[in-house]
């Protein structure tokens, strides 16, 4: 369902050229080019072309860091529709892939946050202003490190808890139909989902602290 | 930094990287262009290696009917207040608001104890005020100045009227049926305890004053270990309190009102040194002033001026004294005309 690990590159050759980095994002290289017309007349149909694009990607993205599809479709839609309403688009100085991959990222990392520590920012995420707080080097890769170790962390669980984890999160299905379908009760199912949110805890603890400045930083 | 290639960028993504690698990516993202290069790559890794697919038409749907505004909540979710709270921990979730709740209220009823305990009313640089208060007797306060009085029982039964002041003020006070007292404290030990009417309270760093208009007040001193004083004055008086004496002085004034002139927007100056006239535009206007030369700070000045615009008064000053006053933003500057 999901093995993002070890998959075979698709085209090697191409792959190991570097990266030429000011001219691969030049305006006329960038596919958002075209939509500027857009934007000015027809802001709206402008959004949806940008949400059809990067819908599936962002979403996966998300989902990676809270394991929950139905948590990761919210997210990536309050992202769109923050920058539909708040005219984000007039605004970023940024491309626009980069900021709704950022927006995602920081309200995935709020959600799991909340979720695992019971201690959000402090700050409401629509009141961080994204556009002016552009992550450090080092915060991108803390958020990279993050949902890296939720991954191996759900990985290491074990089999029968990883089960009932990526049923009721991933898949959003009722602990009674869990049980069901695994045969066993859902005071086993509680048991399990409990087991694995403390042994995620446990993983994601030591990386608070280092992300949890992206926190401090706000106030 | 040639050595981060799309296929380093792309292993780094899935986790397969080393920690010098990672550093490397880290130390490559300081440029912006390659930021810019590290985003497009994650989106391409996740369309290509996706975790799962998301139904992109139903996803459009839902964002369609929140623009439209057609259904408010699109999901289980209330997406108004927190789009991102599940009914997850509902059990924990529960026991844990209630608690965060009566502990946020409490924090805030202490955080905000001054703001529920008493009313506050507050003037900034340049602005008068005048208030009614709810026993309908009339402040007028200066620029800069504090007033405050207790929610709770200004108007119980039998209770007294206590205001605390910082700043300036003129007081108007009606004089009630059960001839209830009207106290105005200032932060210096010094009270003034009203039994009618008129009277203007100087409550600053500079000086602590009350002169009065009409009718009649006590004031009570208490001086840091001292017994207290009391002294009744009669219209017309001023007070002044030495702090350096721990003592009330007391002078007569023929021109009492000139003391309240200032919420006309009118400054009287009689025989007034420079300094104080530069602490007054301080005090009242919220600028610096900084005084070149001690020959300057005697010089004294007389007369009524408009004080609508600070620099008007500024460059009248300038002129009767024949003097260089500079105004930088906040600063102002005395100084003799030939340096």
């Amino acid at each position: 369902m999901h093995e993002p690990l070890f998959q075979p590159l698709d085209n090697p050759v191409s792959l190991i050229r570097p990266l030429r980095p000011a001219e691969s994002t030049g305006l006329e290289n960038n596919p958002e080019w075209q939509l500027q017309r857009v934007w000015e007349t027809n802001p709206r149909e402008a959004c949806e072309a940008l949400f059809r694009k990067y819908y599936v990607a962002l979403c996966s993205h998300a989902s990676r860091f809270v394991y929950s599809k139905e948590v990761a479709e919210d997210i990536v839609s309050e992202v769109f529709y923050q920058f539909y309403k708040e005219k984000l688009y007039k605004t970023i100085k940024s491309s626009y892939k980069a900021y709704l991959m950022q927006a995602v990222r920081y309200r995935a990392y709020d959600y799991i946050r909340w979720e695992l520590s019971k201690s959000r920012r402090g700050t409401d995420v629509d009141l961080v202003n994204l556009i002016d707080h552009e992550p450090s080097p080092s915060e991108i890769v803390q958020y990279d490190e993050l949902y890296q170790s939720i991954e191996l962390a759900i990985n290491q669980l074990p089999p029968q808890t990883k089960r009932v984890f990526l049923l009721s999160r991933f898949e959003g299905r009722k602990y009674q139909e869990i049980a069901g379908e695994l045969a066993i009760s859902v005071k086993t199912v509680e048991t399990h989902m409990s087991k694995a949110l403390s042994l995620l805890r446990q993983a994601v603890r030591p990386l608070w602290t280092g992300v949890l400045l992206l926190g401090l930083v706000q106030f | 930094m040639n050595q981060v290639t799309k296929a380093l960028l792309l292993d780094y993504h899935a986790g397969r990287v080393t920690s010098l690698q990672r550093k490397l990516i880290e130390d490559w993202l300081q440029d912006a262009h390659n930021r810019s290069t590290y985003y497009e790559t994650l989106i391409e890794w996740e369309t290509t290696h996706p975790q799962y697919v998301a139904d992109e038409t139903a996803g459009l749907d839902r964002f369609r009917r929140r623009l439209t505004g057609t259904q408010p909540t699109t999901s289980a979710v209330p997406q108004d207040e927190d789009p991102l709270v599940k009914p997850f921990f509902t059990r924990s979730w529960a026991s844990w608001l209630a608690a965060a709740s009566m502990s946020v209220v409490l924090l805030t009823s202490w955080l905000f104890r001054t703001s529920i305990l008493y009313k506050t009313y507050t003037t900034h640089s340049g602005q008068i005020q005048t208030l009614v208060l709810p026993d309908s007797s009339r402040v007028v306060l200066n620029a800069n100045s504090v007033l405050r009085l207790s929610r709770f029982g200004w108007l119980s039964l039998g209770a007294q009227r206590d205001v605390f002041l910082t700043g300036e003020a003129e007081f108007n006070v009606t004089h009630l049926r059960d001839h209830r007292r009207f106290v105005v404290h200032t932060d210096r030990q010094l009270d003034i305890e009203v039994i009618g009417t008129k009277f203007v309270v100087l409550s600053r760093q500079r000086a602590t004053r009350v002169v009065l208009i009409r009718g009649k007040v006590k004031l009570h001193y208490q001086p840091v270990q001292q017994a207290s004083k009391t002294l009744t004055m009669t219209p017309g008086q001023k007070v002044t309190l030495n702090e350096r004496k721990q003592a009330l002085e007391l002078t007569t004034s023929t021109r009492p009102n000139d003391f309240s002139v200032w919420k006309n927007r009118q400054y009287v100056f009689d025989d007034t040194p420079l300094t104080e006239i530069g602490q007054m535009i301080q005090d009242d206007f919220g600028l610096k002033v900084e005084i070149k030369e001690s020959s300057l700070a005697v010089r004294q000045v007389s007369g009524t001026y408009n004080v609508a615009n600070v620099d008007e008064l500024l460059s009248a000053l300038e002129e009767l004294l024949s003097i260089r006053v500079t105004r930088q933003r906040d600063r102002v500057t005395f100084s003799q005309h030939n340096n």
